[in-house]
C-alpha cells in the first residue's frame, strides 16, 4: 500500500512572519540604498506579481509603485480583471500598455508558428517596457518569479526573469501562496490555476508535465534539505509515484541552469569579469 | 561591582565606506554616552567595512594601531568598547574583535574558524588567527569571539576551564531557514540554543550582538542575546541599540542552584582529548 506524501516528501513548515519580516526590511533596503524609492511591476493578474505588488505597497507610499499591465490580444481577458482587483484593493493605479502593437510587426516580419518562440518574444517584450518605464518614472524594476520555476527553468531568460531586485526568488510556489493569503491577495488570483498568459488557456502545471506541489516536494528535498537523488526516488516509490516524476525535475533544473548564470564570458586575461574580479552589487551604496 | 548595564549595538555599516562607518560608530557612542552611562558597549563583527566585501576587503581594512580615531579611544574612557573591524597586520587581513578600554587599544581576537561553505567565503579574503587569549573587561575575566568561533565548542570550553565568566561574541550572521516555528528565524534560534547550552553547561555569562541591514539581499536580523548562568535569556531584535542589565550574581545564584559546571573532571577531560590527539596522529 502507498504510503501518504505527507509522510514521505512532506513539505515544511512556513513561517510566514520571519519570512515577512526578511522580505519587507531587505525589499526596502535594497531599493532605496541606490537613492531610488520607486518601484516598477508588471502585473499579470496572476498570483506572483500580485504578491510581489503587496509585498511592495506595505513599504512604499502607493503613487511611488508604478504597477503595469501589458497584455497581448490573446491575454486572457480575466487576466485585466484580476490585474485591476488586484491593484483596486490595495489603492495603486493601473497603467495598462499593450504589446500587441509592437509584438505584431515583428510576428508579420518573421512569423513564429511555434508557440514557445511567440510566448518569449512576448516575455521579452514585457521586459523592455518595464526597463523603460523603469528609466521613464525613476523606478527600480521589482523581480516576480519564484524559486520553484526558476529552478525548473520555467521563464523567459532576458524576460520575466529580467528585475533588479526580486523578492520571490527564494520563495517555492506552496510559500508564495501562504504569503499572498496573509497579504490580502484576492482569493480568485490565488485559487486560479497557474498561467504565463502567453496564449490562451496557457497552463503552467500542463506545461511543465508536473504540479506545482510535487515539483516543490521534489525541489525542497533535493535541493534545501540536501537528500540524494536516490532517496527522493525512494520516497516517490513509497508513495506510488513514478520516479520519472523526479527525473524530470533533476533533468529540468540542470538543463536550465544557464539561465541562472551570467553569460559565459572567455578567460583571456589575468583579471576576468565574475572570476578574480569580484565585488558585491551594492559597491558604493 | 553588582550590576552592569551592557549596550548592544545592532550596526547597520556601509559596505566598504571605513571612514564613513568609523564616523557613524563614533557618533552612536556619543549618543548613547549622552543618555545613558554603560559599562560596556559591543558593536557587530566587521563593522567597520560591512560584510559580503569580495574584492573590497584589502581597501576597507584598518591598521589597528594607528587607525583606531583618537575620539573613539576616548570614548572608551568611560565605556568598554568592543567592535568588529576588518584589520591588517603584516600583509595579511584579520577579520577581527578590538576591545577599547581606558582611552587604549587593550585586547584584538582574530577570528580563529573563518566560515568558507555555502555562502561564506571568508578564507579567500582572511587569514585565521591563531590564539585565543583573555582581557579584563569592567566585568571581570573576559573574552572575545567573532561568530563562527562560537560554533567551535572547544572555544568556550576552554574559556570556561580558564575561569572566564564573561564572553562576548559579534556577528555577522546571515538570516537564513523559516521552515521553523516560533518567532525567530531559523539560524537566530541556533544561536540562541547554543549560547544557552554554553551557559548552563559552563556557568558563564554570554553576550551575543549581531548586525542589522542586508547586504545584496542579504538580510541580517540585528539580534542581541544576553544569556545568564542563571538559566535567563534576553532577547531583542531591532536596528537601534538595546541596554541588558546584568547581575553578576547571578553566578553566585547559578552555583546554589547548582550545575554541570561545578564538578567537571578536568584530569578525564584532559585524557580523552589527548586520547583523541592519540587517535588522530
Amino acid at each position: 500500500m502507498s504510503k501518504n506524501l505527507d509522510t514521505v516528501l512532506a513539505l515544511p513548515p512556513f513561517n510566514s512572519k520571519v519570512a515577512l519580516t526578511i522580505l519587507s526590511t531587505t525589499l526596502h533596503n535594497e531599493v532605496t540604498k541606490t537613492g531610488i524609492s520607486k518601484v516598477v511591476i508588471g502585473v499579470s493578474g496572476g498570483i506572483d506579481s500580485a504578491l510581489t505588488l503587496y509585498l511592495a505597497a506595505q513599504l512604499f507610499p502607493k503613487e511611488s509603485i508604478h504597477a503595469v499591465f501589458m497584455p497581448y490580444k490573446s491575454s486572457a481577458p480575466s487576466s485585466r480583471d484580476h490585474a485591476l482587483e488586484a491593484t483596486d484593493k490595495i489603492g495603486v493605479k493601473l497603467n495598462t500598455i499593450e504589446i500587441t502593437n509592437m509584438a505584431d510587426p515583428y510576428y508579420e516580419t518573421f512569423p513564429a508558428e511555434e508557440r514557445l518562440r511567440r510566448g518569449n518574444i512576448l516575455a521579452r517584450l514585457r521586459m523592455i517596457v518595464l526597463y523603460d518605464q523603469s528609466a521613464a518614472t525613476g523606478g527600480l524594476v521589482l523581480g516576480t518569479s519564484n524559486k520553484t520555476e526558476m529552478l525548473l527553468g520555467y521563464s523567459t531568460l532576458w524576460g520575466d526573469m529580467a528585475s533588479a531586485v526580486n523578492p520571490l526568488g527564494d520563495l517555492y510556489k506552496f510559500q508564495v501562496r501562504t504569503l499572498s493569503r496573509e497579504l490580502g491577495v484576492p482569493d480568485n488570483i490565488i485559487d486560479k490555476p497557474p498561467s504565463a498568459d502567453l496564449w490562451e488557456g496557457q497552463s503552467d502545471e500542463d506545461e511543465m508535465d508536473i504540479t506545482y506541489d510535487l515539483a516543490d516536494r521534489i525541489l525542497y528535498h533535493w535541493i534545501d534539505k540536501g537528500w540524494p537523488p536516490s532517496r527522493v526516488n525512494a520516497a516517490l516509490t513509497a508513495a506510488g509515484i513514478d520516479t520519472s516524476m523526479s527525473q524530470l525535475v533533476f533533468q529540468k533544473v540542470q538543463r536550465s541552469q544557464y539561465k541562472r548564470k551570467m553569460p559565459i564570458i572567455v578567460k583571456v586575461s589575468e583579471t576576468t569579469v565574475d572570476r578574480e574580479f569580484r565585488y558585491p552589487r551594492d559597491w558604493g551604496l | 561591582m553588582e550590576n552592569a548595564q551592557i549596550t548592544f549595538v545592532p550596526f547597520f555599516p556601509k559596505l566598504g565606506e571605513v571612514e564613513q562607518n568609523l564616523a557613524a560608530i563614533i557618533a552612536q557612542i556619543e549618543e548613547i554616552q549622552k543618555n545613558s552611562s554603560p559599562d560596556i558597549i559591543i558593536f557587530p563583527e566587521l563593522s567597520t567595512s560591512g560584510y559580503l566585501l569580495e574584492n573590497l576587503a584589502i581597501s576597507s581594512a584598518i591598521e589597528p594601531n594607528q587607525d583606531i580615531p583618537e575620539k573613539l579611544l576616548q570614548q572608551s574612557n568611560s565605556a568598554d568598547i568592543i567592535l568588529g573591524a576588518l584589520i591588517k597586520e603584516d600583509g595579511k587581513l584579520f577579520n577581527a574583535g578590538l576591545v577599547l578600554k581606558e582611552g587604549k587599544l587593550q585586547h584584538i581576537h582574530r577570528k580563529i574558524y573563518l566560515p568558507t561553505y555555502g555562502l561564506f567565503d571568508e578564507k579567500r579574503y582572511f587569514s585565521p588567527g591563531q590564539n585565543l587569549q583573555t582581557f579584563e573587561s569592567k566585568l571581570g575575566k573576559s573574552a572575545l569571539l567573532v561568530c563562527e568561533d562560537a560554533f567551535h565548542p572547544a572555544l568556550p570550553y576552554g574559556l570556561y576551564a580558564r575561569g572566564v565568566k564573561h564572553v562576548f561574541i559579534i556577528s555577522n550572521s546571515p538570516a537564513r531557514g523559516v521552515s521553523n516555528e516560533g518567532d525567530d528565524i531559523a539560524s537566530s534560534q541556533r544561536w540562541k540554543r547554543r549560547l544557552e547550552v554554553y551557559s548552563e553547561s559552563f556557568g558563564q555569562f554570554y553576550y551575543y550582538v549581531n548586525r542589522s541591514g542586508s547586504e545584496d539581499g542579504v538580510y541580517f536580523d540585528g539580534i542581541s542575546v544576553f544569556v545568564s548562568p542563571n538559566r535567563e535569556t534576553c532577547e531583542s531584535f531591532s536596528d537601534n541599540p538595546v541596554d541588558m542589565e546584568v547581575h553578576l550574581s547571578d553566578l553566585d545564584s547559578a552555583f546554589s542552584h547548582g550545575g554541570p559546571f561545578q564538578y567537571e573532571n578536568w584530569d578525564l577531560n584532559r585524557r580523552i582529548l589527548d586520547l583523541a590527539h592519540k587517535e588522530h596522529e
